[in-house]
């Protein structure tokens, strides 16, 4: 016995190797799962609140930049309305599927290949799971964890999303996914090749699922090409119109009939 | 001895803030960012035994990790990295390695020759990249992806930790 205790004590540095190794690839495994060890979620709201401070900082000198996009954005969206304005309705008649409300983006990490933003509202903003986060220009991403101050957003460049996404002209369906090198280009696959499609063609949002409405614009297509030559799909390559690396306001996006339709679809499974 | 460990505890507290404040927000060349911090293990004082290196240095990829909002492949990599390092040092340097530490890591880098430097530098930071990114994806069928990102990202961030490491020794002088 003696013997073992001393062969384990001579090598004690490999036996804190492997310990704390064990301990880092628990976490890495647990992050996978929907609730994450509760650890680090408190710690986590310390690391927000330095990464909020610095960020309300660096916006400071962005001002200029902050104040151009969102009169542009105004811009737009008041020559959009008026072609509302000589149509006659009454609002009560319109029927409204999502509210949009605001959000500024803390800390933005794009280096690694599955990268996640951090909000500044949490549960005590009424943010829950999977809701839609998009910027003026389109797309961010979906919400996947909530604290009580911030949120955490799996962006559009991880190599775990998956958005449903349609082309605007001829209205196939494909799902829109990242490769990991290059920040500007999505592809979008499962679309068939007997689809009739163009560069420069508008990638949308297709609105199959309770998280984005439809016709949200993503981007255009830049590029068609094949898996392998005896598959059915295209490969086509989606140039996004935001720049994910300098967005900051950002706009969450809450379905006011998700409930309604997770129910529905509980029903079907059974 | 006292000096030595608030030495570290400075380039500790230094480095993590460098490293997440500055350092992953370059976004060069699309997405890339360089890893300066790793320069905390490469200089890290040979003197300080084992078990403490590595669990200053899983502490080390603990905040790192808890910054970028990436759950424990940081600490991984720097673990892991820290373990090996004793064995690189010795396949790099040789005999002029003493695993009890009476030389500093400047007399490393400033009495071997530069190709001993740049491999020692390099199969550091290609290693901990190369974890780190295989941790992340977990999965085999993206080898190919994880190479070249593996590759691109230690190239940056060996021209940036050799330039803070080569500023370094200097000043000791």
């Amino acid at each position: 016995m003696q013997r073992i205790i001393d062969s384990i004590l001579a090598k004690k540095d490999v036996l804190v190797f492997l310990i704390l190794l064990l301990f880092s690839l628990y976490l890495i495994i647990n992050s996978n799962y929907y609730h994450k060890s509760k650890v680090l979620n408190l710690s986590n709201n310390f690391t927000t609140h330095i990464l909020n401070e610095y960020s309300s900082i660096n916006a400071y000198f962005k001002l200029k930049e902050y104040n151009k996009a969102l009169i542009k954005e105004n811009v737009s969206l008041k020559n959009e309305l008026q072609n509302f304005k000589f149509i006659d309705l009454d609002s009560a008649f319109l029927k409204k599927e999502f509210i949009y409300s605001d959000a500024k983006i803390i800390s933005n990490n794009i280096s690694l290949l599955k990268n996640f933003l951090i909000i500044n509202k949490g549960s005590k903003d009424g943010v829950v799971n999977e809701m839609g986060v998009v910027s003026s220009d389109g797309l961010v991403g979906i919400v996947n964890e909530v604290s009580e101050n911030y949120s955490s957003v799996m962006s559009l460049l991880n190599l775990n999303s998956r958005i449903n996404a349609k082309v605007k002209r001829t209205s196939h369906f494909g799902s829109l996914e990242w490769e990991g090198l290059d920040i500007n280009i999505l592809i979008l696959k499962d679309i068939p090749k007997t689809a009739k499609i163009n560069i420069g063609d508008s990638i949308v949002t297709g609105g199959m699922s309770a998280i984005f409405p439809e016709n949200i614009k993503i981007g255009l297509i830049s590029k068609v090409g094949f898996n392998i030559k005896l598959d059915n799909y295209f490969r086509i390559e989606v140039k996004l119109h935001n720049d994910m690396t300098s967005i900051r306001n950002v706009y969450l996006l809450s379905s006011l009939y998700k409930n309604e339709i997770e129910q529905l679809k509980i029903k079907v499974n059974e | 001895m006292n000096s030595l460990y608030f030495s570290i505890a400075i380039r500790f507290v230094m480095l993590v803030f460098l490293q997440v404040l500055i350092f992953n927000r370059f976004d060069l060349f699309g997405t890339y960012d360089p890893y300066i911090c790793l320069v905390f293990i490469l200089m890290f004082p040979i003197k300080i035994n084992r078990i403490a290196f590595l669990i200053i240095c899983f502490f080390f990829g603990i905040i790192l990790d808890l910054f970028s909002n990436s759950y424990g492949i940081n600490a991984a990599a720097c673990l892991s990295i820290a373990f090996l390092r004793p064995f690189i040092l010795n396949f790099v340097f040789g005999s002029f390695f003493d695993p009890h530490g009476i030389k500093m890591m400047k007399h490393y880098f400033n009495d071997s020759s530069i190709y001993q430097n740049i491999l020692y530098l390099f199969i550091i930071i290609f290693l901990h990249h190369l974890f780190m990114f295989s941790l992340e994806v977990f999965s085999l069928n993206q080898f190919s992806l994880i190479f070249i990102k593996t590759l691109n990202t230690s190239i940056l961030s060996f021209i940036f930790c050799a330039t803070f490491i080569y500023l370094l020794v200097q000043n000791e002088k």
